[in-house]
């Protein structure tokens, strides 16, 4: 289901791509920034369009211009596919918390594109030096399917399945298939911090752009259990904002794994 | 954002939700109005019910090693957080598998050094990689990282291999080790918690003036030894029985009103269920249990 993308392809693609990243640049300069109706064309080799339109959005973070999240693309499609990947595969108890609320934020489209744009805004600084290459691609028709299967039997499995929450599924799916048929989701592998980009391209009328990214997936669906380096830096890493975070300090405790008055021992 | 670039917007009728998003990655010629909201299934915008957080861990436990072989006491209300499930043959981080166990022990005999070897490498990694999840999923879903741990064990499991998880947990979280607490099967009440805590890997020391107690349970099934450090305060008390002990705990109590804590060290042979027992006799008076892997407590 997800195809490996050959690493001489890839190798072919990365010099094409910095062919094409050319090409992007001296069309944004024109253009005064990476913009949504830019056209990629002869530069590039015939690679796929969704991998082909999935490396310029990587060139475009990488680079540091503006405007590499389009303002006016629907990306409902990817929030749905995104929530029901997360039902499939999150946290229960990141679930019964925030589930309402994202579900709130999903119906409001300015607020699923803020969230887009946050989330690649976070990992832009370290992806510039990250070396990411893209490695495999799935057509999000299937990975739809198969992440509303999940979410289904997960949650019956945890008594979660309720009326509601089943209609909500069935809504998300076909929701996701109406925005992002046609579409992919391309993984990157990057030398550095985040190590796994993952976007999902939409064809809008034969134009295909970006529309989501995230930075894990599970790897019933694609992705992969991060190595203990990886995790290690991750977990430190400025995007996710660990490395700088205050540790709260309990005043008089006996120690951060005792966290109670010294009297009391 | 300038002025001129709201007005801009404005004139070309660009919302100015999209607009103020932040400037680096969101494009966006002034000339492409953002779409439309879309139609959203009626049902994603009614949705409104869970249930409730015991009710998940139950189908899950129910589903995964049974709600007969928890340790059966009444307890405290469960909180939400990371659950975990350790069955005889498998290790699960909410309803996946992280780790296999061989008659309730790993077969892993690396110590990992984050915990001070209490527990073993592959299970350190696999908390690690859950707690990188969760750290990713605080950021993507604006939730916090959970801050409690909850553990379904099998009654028959061994201690150690209970102690073991809870420090390769607590050990990998980010910043700070979680709250800690065993589920019970509170006939009748549904799923309870009884809260510990874990004595620091590399053991505790305390600095003079600390006028710390110190008392500590070491046992094994059926034979208990209290003790403090300082034997001139709480004389030492052997006993094999659990009223014996309780009477013991409760002279200490009326002569130390202040002390709540009491530190635990399950030895050989102790599984859950025989922990839990002790957990239950020792609560009434020292309320807050430190479990121990046997490191040392050094008071002056």
């Amino acid at each position: 289901m997800v195809d490996r993308i050959d690493r001489d392809d890839r190798s072919d693609a990365r010099r094409g791509s910095a062919r094409g990243l050319a090409a992007v640049l001296v069309v944004g300069l024109a253009a005064g920034a990476c913009t949504r109706d830019r056209v990629i064309a002869s530069a590039l080799p015939n690679e796929e369009p969704t991998r082909r339109a999935a490396e310029s959005f990587v060139h475009c973070v990488e680079a540091g211009t503006s405007g590499c999240v389009a303002a006016g693309d629907n990306h409902g499609g990817w929030d749905a596919l995104h929530l029901l990947l997360w039902l499939a595969s999150g946290s229960p108890v990141g679930i019964l918390e925030a589930l309402p609320r994202q579900l709130g934020e999903h119906t409001n489209p300015m607020v699923v594109q803020e969230n887009f744009v946050r989330e690649v805004e976070r990992y832009a600084t370290v992806m510039r030096g990250a070396e990411c290459d893209s490695v495999a691609s799935q057509p999000a028709t299937q990975l739809i399917e198969r992440a509303a299967g999940a979410a289904r039997k997960r949650l019956e499995r945890l008594g979660m399945w309720r009326g509601e929450l089943a209609e909500v599924v069935e809504g998300l799916r076909i929701e996701a298939h109406e925005e992002l048929d046609g579409g992919a989701l391309i993984r990157f592998d990057c030398m550095r911090d985040p190590y796994r980009v993952y976007l999902a391209t939409h064809d809008k009328g034969g134009r295909i752009v970006v529309v989501g990214m995230t930075t894990t997936l599970a790897p019933e669906f694609g992705g992969d259990v991060p190595s203990r380096r990886d995790v290690d830096v991750r977990l430190s890493s400025r995007p996710l904002g660990l490395g700088t975070a205050q540790v709260p300090i309990i005043e008089g405790a006996v120690d951060p794994w005792l966290p109670f008055p010294l009297e009391e021992l | 954002m300038t002025v001129a670039t709201r007005a801009l917007l404005r004139v070309l009728g660009v919302s100015l939700a999209v607009a103020s998003l932040p400037a680096l990655a969101l494009a966006g010629p002034p000339a492409a109005p953002a779409a439309p909201p879309a139609e959203r299934p009626a049902s994603v915008q009614s949705f409104e019910r869970l249930p409730g957080f015991a009710a998940v861990v139950m189908s899950h436990i129910a589903a995964s090693i049974g709600l007969d072989v928890l340790p059966a006491a009444a307890g405290f209300t469960l909180e939400a957080g990371v659950f975990v499930t350790l069955g005889l043959d498998r290790v699960q981080v909410f309803d996946r598998d992280v780790a296999t166990l061989h008659s309730g022990r790993s077969t892993d005999t690396h110590g990992a050094p984050e915990c001070a070897h209490l527990c073993p490498v592959s299970l350190f990694d696999a908390f690690q990689a859950e707690w990188l999840a969760l750290a990713i999923e605080s950021s993507e879903r604006v939730v916090e990282i959970p801050n409690n741990v909850v553990i379904a064990a099998h009654g028959q499991l061994p201690a150690e291999t209970l102690l073991a998880a809870a420090y390769a947990a607590a050990s990998a979280r980010p910043l700070r080790p979680p709250s800690l607490a065993l589920v019970l099967g509170s006939s009748g009440r549904g799923l309870q918690g009884q809260p510990f805590m874990l004595l620091p890997p590399q053991g505790l020391e305390l600095g003079q003036g600390s006028a710390a107690l110190g008392l500590q349970l070491q046992f094994t099934r059926g034979r208990y030894l209290l003790r403090a450090e300082d034997p001139g305060v709480v004389r030492a008390v052997r006993t094999e029985s659990l009223a014996a002990l309780r009477a013991a705990l409760r002279e200490i109590k009326k002569r130390h009103l202040g002390k709540q804590a009491i530190i635990v060290t399950p030895g050989e042979g102790v599984n859950v269920g025989d922990l839990v027992e002790v957990m239950v006799a020792v609560r009434a008076d020292f309320p807050r249990i430190v479990l121990s892997a046997g490191q040392d407590v050094i008071l002056p």
